[in-house]
């Protein structure tokens, strides 16, 4: 790789890298949910991180991933109270260096009707492409398609 | 004698109408600021992502089992050969795998684990591990991986340097699984990936080993440095 696609590449993860989940809650009114952000400032506006556990999954109405403007790249909607959020930062590391780290970021829900098992996931790579998946025929990420030497050989696939 | 200070135009209290235009350049004022701030957050939060999320390093072992080496692989440069003590900077002439007469010579085993410096969020779980599913090696060269449990401790690499590895299976590797380890390109790929055990909630080492062994057959016609290959850990981190 050389230094100006190292840059490239460096200077994309990065951009990639400040996306965050955002929790929109079933508010008392519609018009003004509550929101918890991934990343929020507290007292002196410091930065801290809201992990997955302080998401209150029982009052979902939306769960979004957001890139730093704080628009969404994938909206999950909770319509049905029996949808329980799936979400996951997936990494796909060949090295110890930036960029032989893949980000996928997984964001879904699961949902037991009758005695069925369903669940829908939204593979969001590091360029902002979306996969859906039921997750059970393919549960270890999305096809590698969006690698740019995939596509070639992918034609449907071509940009 | 000091001057003083005399009243000028600029100190009359202006009329209504006059005073507006610097309401105005107050809100743009505020305005490039808020702009300001913007890039600002934008920059600081890529640049402090990765502090809030885990750092994870592949690192190989080797060495003694009382107090093994663990070296930070960096990206593609990391070596197979006959000995324990090229665990980075191994050279193409250093140590080589010889192709024997007949049967097979091995590499010294590779082991290599996955190490956490900075904790994750929550956790990190569902640790797999694949290859690209395509052996780039010349023909008779082939590679065997298997997972070892923290049950069954690391071991060192052993054999004859120069000459070839100990082989990797269980006798030699107490707890490998699978037992005997299978082709890892033939087996192994992102849809098909070798379950690596274990997960973590803050730092230091963790998940099982995986270990990988390079395979040398006397059918290999092609001696030399052969092309590189990348085998990918994947893990999943809330």
């Amino acid at each position: 790789m050389g230094q100006m696609d190292l840059q490239e590449t460096l200077k994309r993860k990065a951009v990639a890298n400040s996306r965050q989940w955002r929790a929109i809650y079933k508010g008392d009114t519609s018009e003004h949910p509550s929101r918890l952000y991934q990343y929020e400032r507290g007292r002196w506006n410091i930065e801290y991180e809201n992990k997955y556990p302080d998401i209150d999954r029982d009052n979902l109405l939306f769960f979004d991933i957001i890139d730093h403007t704080k628009s969404f790249i994938v909206r999950v909607h909770f319509d049905d109270a029996r949808k329980r959020l799936i979400y996951r930062r997936r990494t796909q590391q060949t090295g110890n260096n930036p960029e032989d780290k893949n980000v996928i970021l997984l964001a879904g829900w699961q949902m037991n009707v009758g005695s069925e098992n369903v669940q829908v996931i939204n593979y969001i790579t590091e360029d902002n492409k979306v996969f859906m998946s039921s997750g059970w025929t393919e549960p270890f990420g999305p096809p590698k398609l969006f690698r740019k030497g995939d596509m070639k050989s992918h034609p449907e696939f071509e940009e | 004698m000091a001057r003083r200070h005399s009243p000028s135009k600029n100190d009359v209290t202006l009329p209504r109408e006059t005073r507006q235009p610097i309401v105005i350049t107050i809100y743009l004022y505020a305005h490039i600021s808020s702009h300001s701030n913007w890039k600002m957050r934008c920059n600081e939060r890529t640049r402090r992502y990765p502090i809030l999320t885990a750092t994870v390093s592949i690192l190989r072992w080797s060495g003694s089992s009382a107090s093994p080496t663990k070296t930070n692989i960096t990206a593609l440069n990391t070596r197979a050969t006959t000995s324990d003590s090229d665990a980075q900077t191994g050279s193409p002439t250093t140590n080589p795998i010889p192709v024997p007469v007949s049967g097979s010579n091995y590499s010294y085993w590779i082991t290599t684990r996955l190490n956490c410096s900075v904790a994750p969020a929550t956790a990190i779980q569902n640790i797999l591990w694949y290859t690209s599913g395509s052996n780039p090696f010349p023909s008779g060269v082939t590679c065997q991986v298997a997972t070892v449990p923290l049950a069954d401790s690391y071991v060192q690499a052993t054999g004859t340097p120069g000459i070839t590895g100990t082989q990797l299976l269980s006798a030699n590797y107490s707890g490998l699984t699978p037992s005997p380890p299978l082709d890892a390109f033939a087996n192994y790929t992102s849809s098909s990936p070798l379950t690596v055990n274990g997960s973590t909630t803050g730092t230091g080492d963790f998940g099982d080993y995986v270990a990988y062994q390079i395979t040398v057959a006397s059918t290999c016609t092609t001696p030399g440095p052969t092309p590189q290959t990348t085998f990918t850990f994947q893990y999943d981190e809330t």
